[in-house]
């Protein structure tokens, strides 16, 4: 029972940080303080997309893994932050990857951070998914 | 009983008790991530300073008066300042007879709030091409390229490649050359042939949002080289000389810049380190308190673990073991969260902190860790070392007896 609230914690936290990051605490270019979009594309907005789309999943999913306390909803918990992690770091990186010049603020700020966190969260589900698969 | 075995019973009793054991790691990697933060930022900082200063090549820097700071934060934080040298100043500072080589740098921003992957809000440096001395070197291994009028050259970490086309002011420019790093703002800015920043400036009215407001003859930085006998000289005296003789403009000596650079990096630490001080024997004492505690709880089965034939050095070296492998887990997670945390984000930090960052080799990082480890256990055998001779001091019957009244 503690192991679930436990990984659903983990992944809340980690989806929240998803969340805060590209839009509060490192933003992406063009993203102001109240949190609306400058006109103009910019390369790093689906990155922007990426992490909070995974921040949203990832939320959803701890919340189904506490109400349900099932081994299923653990799984999904678990294989959606792997997916998140994966997520958020391609967007971030190759596909398409941050603003072209390492002086925006997505590529100074945004870009190591959700690096660091979608490391964190593909650990956090990989380990997670082999350590519960083993379980009968 | 072996070694082996004695490991395996110190990692049970750490993951039996997570609350005690996790109090123990946390204490370990926050005084270690914090001692590893500030040292791993103050040898970024010494390494940013020698780099930038031995990239700057000239003996001395001369600025419009009353600039000397602006010119810091040029370096530092890519900021520019409305003021330069007119063309006599520069021309009296070339005609100085205490002056081997001169040559001439003006400073612009590039316009902010461009579209997508522009280069917007960058320094832009002009330079001499045919006076040159200090940029040039900085090509590896092709100081020699020849610039067009379209050409301009790039720094090392502006995400730009050799034949990258780009805009500044309305003007297209090709990427010639992409110069080895400084760990100053150069390393983010744009190198235009002074000829081209001013035609630039002058097509500026027209095709840019906002004009750009330089004309010929004018300089941000003058940058000297002595001759060999002003160099015999002492430098503050032949800076002196030199405001003397050209009015209106401050010297500022090339070494004097890492003194104000250290001086910065000093202060920007100076609050990370008072925290550090505090929480190293904070956390020291935190640490033996819930090791102690640990041991405490744990009296029962260290007595059974007497009664079953262990010796009391099995049971000291279990209590050893224990905290020497929690204090090792927590210096590699406290020093692991600082030293990636102060990779992924030198930039922010080195503008945040307004000095130059150069990350030290692996080989410092490693010794860096290595210390930290050894303090660390070392600290945890000390701490451990009070329980751990108590407890292997008691008789197995007595440790028992205690649990037993306890209970009943």
């Amino acid at each position: 029972m503690n192991r679930i609230f436990l990984m659903a914690g983990v992944s809340v936290v980690l989806g929240g940080l998803l969340l805060l990051i590209p839009w509060c605490l490192l933003p992406v270019c063009g993203v102001g303080p109240g949190l609306s979009l400058s006109p103009g594309h910019h390369g790093c907005h689906v990155a922007l997309w990426g992490a909070t789309g995974s921040g949203v999943v990832l939320l959803v999913l701890g919340g189904v893994a506490v109400g349900l306390r099932r081994r299923g909803a653990t799984l999904a918990l678990l294989a959606g932050a792997t997916l998140a992690g994966l997520v958020t770091l391609l967007s971030s990186t190759v596909f398409p990857g941050m603003c072209r010049l390492a002086t925006m603020a997505c590529r100074r700020g945004t870009q190591p951070a959700l690096v660091l966190v979608g490391v964190a969260l593909v650990l956090f589900g990989g380990v997670g998914l082999w350590r519960v698969a083993r379980r009968p | 009983m072996s070694f082996a075995d004695l490991v395996s019973l110190a990692w049970r009793g750490a993951i039996r008790r997570p609350v005690q054991s996790g109090l123990l790691i946390l204490a370990a990697a926050t005084a270690m991530g914090l001692h590893g933060g500030v040292v791993l930022l103050s040898e970024a900082g010494e390494a940013g300073m020698k780099l930038g200063l031995a990239r700057l090549g000239a003996d001395l820097l001369v600025v419009p008066e009353g600039t000397q700071e602006d010119l810091y934060d040029s370096l530092v934080t890519s900021q520019t300042t409305d003021q330069v040298l007119n063309a006599e100043q520069v021309g009296a500072i070339a005609g100085s007879s205490l002056v081997a080589e001169t040559t001439a740098q003006l400073y612009a921003k590039s316009l902010s709030g461009a579209s997508c992957c522009s280069v917007a809000s960058v320094l832009i440096i002009g330079f001499e091409p045919h006076t040159d001395f200090v940029v040039r070197p900085w090509l590896a291994g092709r100081p020699r390229t020849r610039l067009s009028a379209q050409d301009v050259l790039v720094g090392s970490d502006l995400g730009l490649a050799e034949g990258d086309e780009l805009k500044l002011y309305g003007t297209s420019l090709r990427v010639a050359g992409v110069l080895d790093p400084t760990a100053l703002s150069l390393d983010v800015s744009v190198f235009v042939p002074m000829d081209t920043l001013i035609r630039m400036a002058t097509a500026s009215a027209k095709q840019a949002e906002k004009p750009l407001e330089l004309s010929a003859g004018q300089a941000s930085t003058v940058l000297v080289r002595l001759t060999p006998q002003a160099a015999r000289l002492p430098v503050d005296q032949v800076a002196t000389w030199l405001e003397r003789d050209v009015p209106g403009v401050e010297v500022v000596v090339a070494s004097e810049l890492m003194v104000q650079l250290r001086t910065r990096l000093e202060a920007a630490l100076a609050g990370l380190s008072s925290v550090r001080l505090l929480v190293g024997p904070a956390a020291a004492l935190l640490g033996a308190l819930a090791l102690g505690l640990s041991v405490h709880l744990r009296r029962r089965d260290l007595g059974l673990l007497r009664a079953l034939g262990a010796t009391a050095r099995d049971v000291a070296t279990v209590v050893l073991l224990e905290a020497v492998g929690l204090a090792v887990l927590g210096v590699t997670l406290g020093l692991g969260v600082a030293t990636l945390g102060v990779f992924a984000f030198q930039r922010l930090i080195a503008d945040a902190m307004s000095v130059p960052l150069s990350m030290p080799s692996l080989e410092r990082i490693a010794v860096l860790w290595a210390a930290g480890g050894a303090a660390a256990v070392i600290v945890a055998l000390v701490a451990a070392a009070v329980p751990a001779f108590a407890i292997s001091r008691l008789a197995p019957v007595d440790t028992l007896a205690m649990r037993h009244r306890r209970t009943t």
